[in-house]
């Protein structure tokens, strides 16, 4: 095949995967406003690509197509599978949204609204299902990874035409998604927090000298950069922080149920705290929240450290100062909780007893999940799906107020 | 493997894999002399060159302002190649590069013979080699995009 037949059938490719993949997007958010930036995003990828893919392999042939028709060859194959996992990452998550519960899109819009600090702007945010790990990646980043060369980027127009437009994806493992499950979705106000860092930056202040980007952050951290570490370690504590007093104690229970069952020892690792410091951490808030009792049940929950003196995290004091950005008159504790169920005229064991028999109730997502935080009787996969009708329940409950309607 | 760590290796596929072809089609464009050419693709595998034996010395200032290039020039020593094998390698293609750039901006030393160029041509066949299968670019794209979506199996 010569460079010029690769080139047509690159551009033809591109042509009918845009017809394919936003023949896929762009349906789902005439249903969906949640999907909108994402079918933004698809539709400015293609019509960047439809603008100058063609110019750009031109280039790359000019430069070396004619003395080295081989190397030509490998870069432009280079860059065609770069877009292909550019326009993959884009229909996956597009493919993803059938087993996402819209519910959990309510629940984590509450959580960004409640946390992110007073007059910052948030990016936008779309859910994506992920085997394994929770994690969140900023599309630019992931776009400037993909395209990324040791003499500047390989495309650099596609990333240009992305330098206003942000679009954060929220990695869940498909277990964690489903609605079965929703007694643990609070476990994702973590990852709602790393979203909400992209643009307050509260861990750049603490580490003015130090990249913003996740990506050089861990492979600096993967070479033992010590200082590297300590940031990512204080944006995870900052993170677990955030989530606990904003989106209540379910989020703690969340983080020890789920961890402890895969790691019951701490050990070290290279972008985030150990376990049981993550736990410590997490007991203290419960407790200066008026939690006792979840703190103790924690503490049990987690299991016993292995006993020797461990030395404590340096980046705990910067996590903490990091999370005040965050945390104000929205930190949530047993006082606001408790005035809010006695203004249902409820009590939070009278409302535990009507979850037990499935009787639904409109409260907020962290009195909810502070209710069903640490009882068992309440985590099983039946109250999944009343759990989310909850949720959904609150959130019309409080669009309702917010248009004034009556009824 | 997550996605963070994904996206530092292909970023250190991409950066390690520029030393190869900027060297062959440096080479390519000095047999035909296309000077600008030349002389900008040799400088940029020099550099990289210079840049990968920094990385395998383990230089901290690289580590801090390069780091996907040291991290790339890491992983080509994983388990395979002596550390002074591939420094070797790297240093004997920066070393007739140079002498072939002088040689090209006319300071009065000769371009270095066709068997050395020729010899540099394979160094840095092997230098691809090695990135392609020490750093498994398309796997990590793969494991990117996920199993939901099996666009990245498509043939053209």
């Amino acid at each position: 095949m010569s460079l010029a037949e690769e080139r047509r059938s690159i551009v033809d490719y591109v042509a009918f995967e845009r017809r394919r993949v936003v023949g896929i997007i762009a349906p789902l958010a005439d249903d969906r406003p949640d999907l909108q930036p994402l079918t933004k995003t698809a539709i400015r990828l293609f019509d960047e690509l439809d603008r100058s893919l063609g110019a750009r392999l031109d280039e790359l042939i000019a430069q070396e197509g004619d003395r080295r028709p081989d190397v030509a060859s490998e870069k432009i194959q280079a860059l065609f599978r770069e877009l292909q996992t550019a326009i993959g990452w884009l229909a996956a998550t597009a493919h993803d949204q059938v087993v996402i519960p819209r519910e959990l899109y309510r629940l984590l819009r509450w959580f960004m609204s409640a946390a992110a600090p007073a007059g910052s702007s948030t990016l936008p945010f779309v859910l994506k299902i992920e085997p394994v790990d929770l994690g969140t990646a900023e599309w630019r980043q992931v776009l400037s990874k993909i395209l990324f060369s040791s003499r500047g980027s390989k495309y650099p127009a596609l990333e240009e035409a992305f330098r206003d437009h942000g679009l954060v994806f929220i990695q869940v493992p498909a277990p964690l998604a489903d609605i079965n499950s929703s007694v643990h979705w609070p476990l994702i106000f973590h990852e709602c927090v790393h979203a909400l860092e992209l643009t307050v930056n509260s861990i750049g202040a603490e580490y003015p000298n130090l990249p913003r980007d996740w990506t050089a952050l861990n492979a600096m951290a993967r070479t033992n950069d010590v200082d590297a570490r300590n940031a990512l370690v204080a944006e995870e504590l900052t993170c677990d922080e955030v989530a606990l007093a904003c989106g209540g104690p379910g989020f703690a229970y969340s983080l020890v149920d789920q961890y402890a069952t895969a790691c019951g020892v701490a050990y070290q690792q290279l972008t985030h705290p150990r376990f049981d410091i993550r736990v410590d951490c997490l007991v203290k808030k419960l407790v200066n929240l008026g939690f006792n009792d979840l703190g103790d049940k924690a503490t049990k929950r987690a299991g016993p450290g292995d006993g020797s003196v461990m030395p404590a995290e340096p980046c705990i004091e910067s996590a903490s100062r990091a999370a005040t950005k965050y945390i104000g008159s929205n930190q949530f504790n047993r006082e606001t909780r408790d005035q809010e169920l006695a203004q249902k005229n409820t009590t939070a064991s009278a409302l535990a007893n009507d979850l037990k028999v499935m009787r639904p109730a409109a409260v907020s997502p962290p009195t909810l999940f502070s209710v069903t935080a640490f009882s068992d009787e309440l985590a099983g996969p039946a109250f999944g799906p009343l759990l989310a009708d909850m949720v959904r329940l609150w959130t019309t409950e409080q669009q309702f107020k917010q248009l004034g309607l009556k009824g | 493997m997550p996605v963070q760590e994904l996206l530092g290796k292909i970023a250190s596929y991409n950066a390690a894999i520029e030393l190869p072809h900027a060297g062959m089609v440096g080479l390519s464009a000095l047999g035909e002399h296309h000077t600008e050419l030349a002389d900008r693709e040799l400088s940029a595998c020099v550099d990289l060159c210079a840049r990968g034996i920094r990385a395998i010395d383990d230089d901290p200032t690289l580590r801090k302002d390069d780091v996907y290039v040291y991290l790339a020039f890491r992983e080509l020593l994983a388990g395979q190649q002596r550390e002074q094998d591939l420094r070797d390698l790297l240093g004997r293609i920066k070393d007739a590069l140079r002498r072939a750039l002088e040689g090209l901006r006319g300071t009065g030393q000769p371009l270095p013979p066709a068997q050395d160029l020729a010899q540099v041509e394979a160094d840095l066949r092997e230098i691809a080699d090695r990135v392609k299968r020490m750093i498994p670019r398309d796997a990590y794209m793969a494991s990117l995009v996920g199993t939901t979506f099996p666009g990245i199996a498509i043939r053209r």
